[in-house]
């Protein structure tokens, strides 16, 4: 919601914004303007060098005057004056000097027809509005670089093949359409604008027509009015009032730069695009005014307010993350605690079981030495019974202890393997025999596949242990499968066994983090049952330690399927002898 | 926007912004400058023009050299000198950091500090955009230009034409006859901002020249456009200066401004008109325009004790032995700083015929001959420069070794040691033309071309006169 808030926002800006560049731009433009209707004012003041004389009296009195005009105004590099017949009055071929014989030389061809020094014909004029009005548009709608560019290339294939023509008229009242008829009586009036581009120079004239109907031009000097037109536009000084951090820049028609303002520095970004831009009107056609500005979302409040969004969120959701994280250790350590008090306590707990275990056992041999001394069958089958279950409860305690103090090791790093000669299908059959009572009791069918019985060199605890606390699983929480099955196969050197059940399966997410100690896959398959969390976590790393590793096989149609992969070399003996199944 | 005949409106708002008392300093100054007119003449400049051959060989056409030569007078120290109207402006890009923004600030302060109160000041500093650091004041409070000048930092592009635009505004808002109206240009890079051509910026110059602003440029080390700078300062007749290292920024600031201080006369108008079938062939190395077989040019400013010439190449048909000729008369008119009145003075050249050429050789005019020569040699000088940049490093080479042979034999043809001198040095151009390394060039045309151009204008740098 805040984005959007956002971005809303932003949009107003970028709105106002383009106002405000319009603005900018049209306040810049109207520096210009008025800088050159000054120029056109005070250039309609150059002394009457033509007026009331005849032809041959202008020759010889007034070409003295003109030069002296020429070589004291800086606005001016060279005059002509036309008759009404179109006879150049000044420079006079006969007559004139070095320089302005050149002067003829170039610019003959402008006068030798007087086309590009009349008002425009009503067409003329409108497509000349028509072409403002554009300018406008594409100022407020900001148009693109290369629009301008389409623009203007079009209007230098014209240039080419001969100069580009244009002039405008400043008088608007003899702009009236009867102005065509004025033309056709040959009485002509105004003054204007010709811009007249050759090569690569661009020559602008200021010309008017007097009441003797005769023309005088004044080439202009490019650099002095350019300078002056700097001087009106801002500078340093004052560039922060008129447009604050961005930049302006003046543009002529071969896209050179010819004048900035503004402290932003546009040069020292790539491929940067202005902000708004505006067409100049005569004479500077095919200038524009180019506005520049740092991209709002690099430096202005809404952007600070974004980041502060963005911080907040970060900061409630990095606290959120550490209450977890902090929860998940408190977790841990209390389960730590729960091992180690276990630990610290089973030391002590081993003794007396393993009294229990003994005694037990040499109760059910005592039974059975009694069979045939009169004791009751039924009587005895009942001790039986009882010291089975003293048995089989006391080895549960018995794995569980070891589990501890296995996970106590391998926490201090002391944990290690001892490698005998052995048979691995053996051990297996061992630790099957003492889950079978627990089984029997659940009802748990065990099916088993053994392809593993060449002696190896292998832990035989390790691994008991390792099959110890997945059947121990299975009868934790997997008994309502009923159904258990056990496979072994054996290559030269590893062992792999497979224990698949058919209780509710381990979820796919879970399979990850299943090894992890204390984890207990959080659900509703360990509610209600009790467990230290660490047997998957012990197998894992008795398997890893052993060479190889354990691990949850997954597209499996049903139940759980654990696959241990043990480094099992060959014995060095290859004694084939049956190892009696541990006790 | 001025008016065009604004130099008559300048004045008026000079005389409103003036305070009374600098009024009243004004008022004392003109009555003691009258009266002192009344008691004495008036201090005139030197006109003197001479062909460099005033007995010619008879019977036979032929090109002839004629210099026109303004020698300023002396300024005492009791007589009060023209004030200056001075637009210090100063390239303050990223390439002056580090010491040459050190020695330039350096430099503009002693510049400050040689302006007395009557002195108006401005500075202008310029990088990818324009600030007006001072706008044109009085130069009476220096701490607070000093303070301005510590303030500038480099950063940026160089918008050249945009600094020397404002500079000549400032100066034209004080702009005056009775000033020595100038802007002194400091660079030290490309102009790459705005207009960047040596024409658009000598059209510059000429423009600024025309309102009677002259430009001084100081292209400092070795990434100027030595072209632009010169032609910036050519129409207004400026001096320009190749400075290398920057700790030379202050001794060529201090030159500038002692120089400015010892105007004497400005806007001169010279004009030759060529008599009796004599036709005109060229101005030599100096900018002006020939109007059927009248020559017309101008020095902007003249300074004390120093001498300003033009050279006219002429071509002066067949005459008899014995036989004299008025060649041409000479009009100057100018503006005499002391007594803030316009001037005119003639005078006339006359040459005789003979057929003895020890006649001809004994009758050279060694001082005029020597400056013709000069700067015959110092367009060869030019025309070498442009050979080399048209990657003819040979024929630039024949050129200079060539024009070197000339000075040689013209200076034993009139035995003068300042020719031969000339001889050597342009010897060694040959050499420094043909550098064969992009950047010794770069250096070596730096070093040509200010020294072709203080050739043109006579300028004088006073470690080499040393």
């Amino acid at each position: 919601m805040g984005t959007q808030l956002l971005r809303n926002e932003k949009v107003v800006q970028e709105h106002q914004l383009q106002q405000l560049v319009s603005s900018q731009l049209r306040e810049a433009d109207q520096i210009i303007l008025s800088y050159f209707s000054e120029l056109e004012s005070a250039l309609l003041k150059t002394p009457p060098f033509a007026r009331n004389v005849n032809t041959s009296k202008f020759l010889t009195n007034n070409a003295d005057a003109i030069r002296n005009h020429i070589l004291k105004s800086p606005y001016i590099e060279n005059i002509f004056i036309l008759s009404a017949n179109g006879q150049l009055l000044f420079p006079n071929k006969l007559n004139a000097s070095r320089k302005e014989q050149e002067f003829i030389t170039q610019n003959g061809s402008l006068w030798s027809t007087m086309d590009a020094f009349h008002p425009e014909t009503p067409a003329d004029i409108n497509s000349e509005k028509q072409r403002r009005t554009n300018a406008e548009k594409n100022d407020d709608s900001s148009f693109s670089v290369s629009g301008a560019l389409s623009k203007l290339s079009r209007g230098q294939k014209s240039e080419d093949l001969y100069a580009e023509q244009k002039s405008a008229v400043a008088n608007s009242a003899s702009l009236q359409p009867p102005l065509a008829e004025k033309k056709r009586k040959k009485v002509n009036t105004g003054h204007g604008w010709t811009v007249w581009r050759t090569g690569t120079e661009t020559h602008i004239f200021f010309w008017f027509w007097d009441s003797n109907n005769q023309l005088t031009g004044l080439k202009l000097a490019n650099a002095f009015w350019l300078a002056e037109l700097i001087n009106q536009l801002p500078d340093d000084r004052n560039a922060v009032d008129f447009i604050g951090d961005a930049r302006i820049q003046l543009i002529n028609e071969k896209q050179t730069v010819m004048y900035q303002w503004g402290q932003f520095e546009e040069s020292l970004i790539e491929n940067i695009q202005p902000k708004g831009q505006r067409l100049l009107g005569h004479p500077l056609d095919g200038w524009r005014l180019a506005y520049f500005a740092p991209n709002s979302n690099d430096d202005s409040p809404q952007w600070l307010l974004y980041l502060m969004f963005i911080l907040i969120i970060s900061a409630v959701l990095a606290s959120l993350g550490f209450y977890m994280f902090r929860e998940y250790r408190r977790d841990m350590r209390t389960a730590e605690q729960r091992v180690t008090f276990v630990n610290q306590v089973s030391h002590e707990l081993k003794t007396p079981l393993t009294n229990i275990c003994l005694y037990a056992e040499l109760i059910e041999a005592e039974v059975d030495d009694n069979d045939g001394v009169g004791v009751k069958n039924h009587e005895n089958s009942k001790i039986h019974k009882y010291s089975k279950v003293l048995t089989t409860e006391s080895q549960r305690l018995g794995r569980l202890i070891n589990n501890v103090l296995s996970f106590s090791q391998s926490q201090k790093k002391e944990q290690r393997i001892e490698p005998q000669e052995g048979s691995i299908d053996n051990t297996i059959l061992a630790a099957v025999e003492m889950f079978n009572p627990a089984f029997e009791v659940k009802n748990i069918q065990i099916d088993m596949d053994l392809k593993a019985s060449k002696p190896a060199m292998f832990d035989h605890n390790a691994l008991e242990q390792i099959i110890n606390n997945l059947l121990g699983n299975i009868e934790k929480y997997a008994s309502h499968g009923k159904y258990a099955r056990i496979e072994s196969t054996q290559t030269d050197n590893t062992t792999q066994i497979r224990i698949q059940d058919h209780g509710p399966g381990i979820d796919k997410k879970l399979s990850k983090r299943l090894f992890e100690p204390f984890f207990r896959g959080n659900s509703k398959l360990t509610e209600g049952v009790s467990g230290t969390g660490i047997g998957l976590s012990i197998a894992k790393e008795l398997c890893q330690l052993h060479g190889g590793d354990l691990i949850v096989e997954q597209n499996i149609k049903k139940g759980a399927s654990f696959l241990i992969t043990i480094n099992t070399p060959q014995a060095a003996s290859q004694a084939t002898s049956q190892i009696t199944p541990q006790k | 926007m001025k008016p065009l005949n604004q130099k008559q409106q300048h004045t008026h708002k000079l005389s409103f912004r003036k305070t009374t008392l600098l009024l009243g300093a004004c008022l004392l100054a003109s009555l003691v400058s009258i009266s002192a007119n009344a008691k004495q003449t008036t201090k005139q400049i030197r006109l003197s023009s001479d062909l460099a051959t005033p007995v010619l060989s008879a019977g036979k056409s032929q090109n002839a050299y004629i210099r026109v030569a303004l020698n300023g007078f002396e300024l005492n120290n009791d007589e009060i000198r023209t004030p200056l109207n001075v637009a210090i402006v100063l390239d303050q890009s990223s390439s002056m950091a580090g010491q040459k923004i050190k020695q330039a600030k350096q430099a503009a302060k002693m510049a400050v500090n040689q302006l007395d109160e009557g002195d108006i000041v401005s500075i202008i500093t310029y990088d990818s955009t324009v600030n007006v650091l001072v706008s044109a004041t009085n130069a009476s409070n220096k701490n607070a230009l000093f303070n301005a000048i510590n303030r500038i930092k480099a950063r940026g592009n160089t918008a050249l034409f945009a600094g020397t635009s404002k500079g000549g505004y400032e100066v034209r808002n004080f702009l005056s006859e009775k000033r020595v109206n100038r802007v002194v240009l400091l660079s030290d890079g490309m102009a790459n901002v705005g207009p960047s051509s040596p024409y658009q910026l000598g059209q510059l110059g000429q423009a600024l020249a025309k309102d009677g602003i002259s430009v001084s440029t100081i292209g400092l080390g070795l990434g100027y456009n030595e072209d632009l700078m010169t032609q910036l300062a050519n129409y207004s007749d400026g001096s320009h200066s190749f400075v290398e290292n920057a700790a030379d920024l202050a001794r060529i600031f201090e030159q500038e401004f002692g120089q400015a201080k010892s105007v004497v006369a400005q806007d001169i108008d010279i004009k030759i008109i060529l008599k009796d079938g004599i036709t005109p062939i060229r101005i030599v190395g100096r900018d002006g325009d020939i109007i059927g077989n009248t020559i017309v040019t101008r020095i902007n400013q003249i300074y004390s004790k120093q001498e300003s010439y033009v050279v006219i190449e002429v071509n002066i048909p067949a005459s008899q032995a014995g036989t004299s000729k008025n060649i041409a008369n000479v009009e100057v008119n100018y503006n005499n700083m002391v007594a803030n009145k316009r001037f005119e003075l003639e005078d006339s050249i006359t040459a005789s015929f003979s057929e003895s050429k020890e006649e001809v050789k004994e009758a050279v005019n060694t001082k005029v001959y020597v400056s013709a020569v000069k700067q015959l040699a110092n367009e060869q000088r030019k025309e070498a420069v442009i050979l080399r940049d048209q990657g003819k490093k040979d024929e630039a080479k024949a050129k200079l070794k060539q024009s070197s042979i000339l000075l040689g034999r013209s200076a034993e043809y009139i035995s003068s040691d300042k020719l031969r001198q000339e001889s050597l040095d342009v010897q060694a151009e040959a050499d420094a033309v043909a550098a064969p390394s992009a950047a010794e060039w770069n250096k070596n045309r730096k070093a040509l071309r200010a020294k072709s151009y203080q050739i043109e204008k006579q300028q004088i740098d006073k470690k080499q006169r040393k």
